[in-house]
């Protein structure tokens, strides 16, 4: 889960309407009026992936007309071209009723991390949250090549490494689905990677950079 | 016959439903029916109802061909509700069911030949089974049940009476022409004749020779012993035995929970019913397990019927049966039935994992409720284009990646693992950090992560 800088570039006519306060209690609070705007600021800082799983979810020509949708600060919904099945997230779901387009608290997410009672409405630890400014993947995760899954970063003590093993399962960080779709990617990227022949990766880059990582220990080795 | 494409226009679940059912370019028989195919998905997408659309269809073939031939497709059709079609001596025919306009309760069974073949002409000499296994023994085995009844039938079969003998060949004959078996609706009593006939005659033949081989040793007429030992051996090798080929192929899979099948019966009479032993102690049937009277008596039928050029459906067949017997139960199947096309419906990832990709069929609801059938090809249907492979994953995998199972395990494990793996990194660390394994947090690590491995089925 890679970190997110969440500046608002595009979506300012959004941004002036929370400067303002307004009481934004459910959904229908701002009529729907920013919905798609927040998407598509969301994908564009995303990078075009899932916040918490980082599975591809619009490609880059898609993330190009997201930005060219916006005219004047204001998303135009007719130029909405996603089709994957993606979610807008709120992190923490006790927020929802009362600032539910907290931009603080909003996130894209792939839609089964949401759809399938994996987060659903479980509670939730900061210290896994990829906006807040301290938030650093590598001094918190680890990652297992073989088992292709995420753990606690082995210095972290008990009491933090079981925190973060709860945010790992409620983001659905180890989630079956997302596992398979992570090994089949990275499987096939990492056989054909090397350091004369560097591979792009265009999803699940963390994970990528801990693999790397290892490959690279275990040449040293040699 | 062999079904080559089935299309449902509209019918419960399925609207504009439709399933190629050939082999894909690149594969060695690229275009023939499928031999055999493997319907999987969630409980009400739809995998019986396909079973019991073909059954329907079937059912008219065979029982009213008039119908299937005479009233055509036409324009009062107000819509179809499903087609199938069939390659018949390499010429196709396809059958319409549909709704009549103007009379949406009156169904026209509408049959057409596509290459202008004369329907009147259509020889339908194939019978169909359909089996749903799980029901199979409970609902009709009465008459393997019924002492009395069998003792009566049996005695029937060995009697010298002529007018008894030309009746008994009278109903073996008509069990050979019947052409739509259903063991929801039938019973076993016809198939488990016809076995107890077919045995008998070879039981006969096969005592006669014994007993002129044994008397021309005894006469010391070696020609005379070579002729008939010769004729004992096209006796064996035409494997008219029926016995025979059930314990081929059953006690490998029964000898692992330690009981058999015999198929040496030393007097007619002793042939009553299958004989199933544990060493030399016969079990009686009422003892016979639910997953032994499973598996015997859905591969039966397979036994007493010419299943050449025949459709056999079976719904379930992994009902009551150790995942052990599971893993090799389709080829159990499809060797006793070579020229058959089968149709399974399953829930059991071990079953699916015996067909080729383009064999499985996994059915999908959209979200409107209507059922897709999932392609496991990107692209143009070539073998090469395909993605998931049944026959090659782990089993694990097979219920992630075909049966769309989300986790790896229970929500129990997903819990546990990071830890187990956050301690055995730290005990690697510890392992490479001067004096770290002499270190108290090292044992205390290890004893952590033992407790979790072990859990978690791990090798400590």
């Amino acid at each position: 889960m890679k970190k997110v800088i969440k500046e608002i570039q595009f979506a300012t006519k959004y941004q002036e309407w929370l400067a303002k306060n307004e009481p934004h209690g459910n959904y229908t609070s701002s009529n729907g009026e920013y919905y798609h705007d927040i998407i598509a600021e969301l994908l564009v800082v995303q990078q075009g992936l899932c916040a918490y799983t980082e599975h591809k979810l619009v490609s880059s020509e898609q993330l190009a007309t997201l930005k060219n949708g916006f005219s004047n600060g204001k998303f135009d919904k007719t130029k909405y071209n996603i089709e994957a099945p993606i979610h807008l997230e709120h992190f923490n779901k006790d927020l929802k009723p009362t600032r539910c387009w907290l931009w603080d608290n909003l996130f894209v997410v792939f839609s089964v991390i949401n759809g399938r009672g994996v987060k659903g409405t479980k509670p939730v630890d900061g210290i896994l949250k990829p906006d807040t400014a301290t938030y650093n993947p590598f001094t918190l995760l680890s990652y297992d090549r073989k088992e292709h899954k995420f753990y606690p970063a082995f210095d972290l003590d008990k009491g933090n490494a079981q925190r973060v093993t709860s945010m790992i399962n409620t983001l659905g960080l180890n989630y079956g689905y997302i596992v398979n779709l992570r090994r089949d990617y990275l499987e096939n990227v990492l056989v054909a990677h090397s350091e004369e022949n560097p591979q792009s990766v265009y999803q699940f880059p963390t994970a990528f950079a801990f693999c790397k990582e290892l490959s690279e220990k275990v040449n040293l080795r040699k | 016959m062999k079904i080559t494409k089935i299309e449902i226009k509209d019918y419960q679940q399925f609207k504009d439903f439709t399933l190629d059912l050939t082999y894909p370019e690149g594969h060695d028989d690229a275009g023939k029916p499928l031999k055999k195919v493997c319907f999987i998905g969630q409980s009400g997408t739809g995998k019986t109802t396909i079973l019991e659309v073909i059954k329907e269809v079937l059912a008219v073939f065979v029982s009213n061909k008039n119908n299937f031939n005479r009233k055509f497709y036409n324009e009062d059709v107000k819509k179809d509700h499903y087609t199938i079609s069939f390659l018949y001596n390499n010429e196709k025919i396809a059958y319409k069911k549909a709704l009549k306009e103007h009379n949406f309760s009156e169904y026209n069974d509408s049959g057409y030949v596509e290459n202008g073949i004369d329907g009147d002409k259509v020889i339908l000499n194939n019978y169909y089974i359909y089996l749903q296994a799980g029901m199979l023994y409970m609902q009709n085995a009465s008459m393997l049940l019924d002492v009395a009844t069998t003792k009566s039938a049996i005695e029937n079969l060995y009697t010298e009476d002529e007018n008894i003998k030309k009746e008994n060949a009278e109903i073996r004959r008509k069990i050979s022409e019947k052409k739509y078996f259903d063991f929801l609706q039938n019973n076993l009593n016809d198939i488990w004749f016809a076995i107890l006939f077919d045995s008998k005659d070879y039981i006969i033949e096969r005592n006669r020779l014994t007993n002129l081989i044994g008397r021309a040793s005894i006469d010391n007429n070696i020609e005379a012993e070579n002729r008939y030992k010769k004729e004992y051996e096209n006796l064996e090798k035409s494997q008219k035995y029926p016995f025979q080929k059930l314990t081929n192929a059953l006690n490998p899979i029964l000898q692992k929970f330690n009981i058999e099948l015999t198929s040496i019966f030393d007097k007619i009479s002793d042939l009553r019913f299958i004989r199933l032993q544990t060493g030399t102690i016969p079990i009686p049937f009422e003892k016979w397990s639910t997953g032994t009277k499973q598996l015997v008596l859905s591969i039966m039928p397979l036994l007493g019927l010419d299943t050449k050029e025949t459709i056999i459906l079976v719904d379930e067949p992994e009902n009551s049966l150790f995942p052990d017997i599971q893993r090799t139960l389709i080829q159990t199947y499809t060797k006793l039935a070579e020229e058959a096309q089968f149709f399974f419906a399953t829930h059991s990832p071990l079953i699916a994992s015996q067909f080729e990709p383009w064999e499985v069929v996994e059915l999908k609801f959209k979200e409107d409720g209507t059922v897709y059938r999932e392609l496991y090809y990107e692209g143009q249907n070539h073998v090469d284009n395909y993605t998931i492979f049944p026959q090659y994953l782990r089993w694990d995998d097979i219920l992630t990646r075909v049966f769309d199972l989300d986790s790896e395990g229970t929500p129990e494990r997903e819990e546990l693992l990071p830890m187990a793996l956050y301690y055995k990194a730290k005990i690697e660390k510890l392992k490479e950090s001067a004096g770290g394994m002499q270190s108290p947090e090292f044992e205390n690590t290890l004893q952590e992560y033992r407790k979790l491995a072990n859990k978690l089925g791990w090798t400590v």
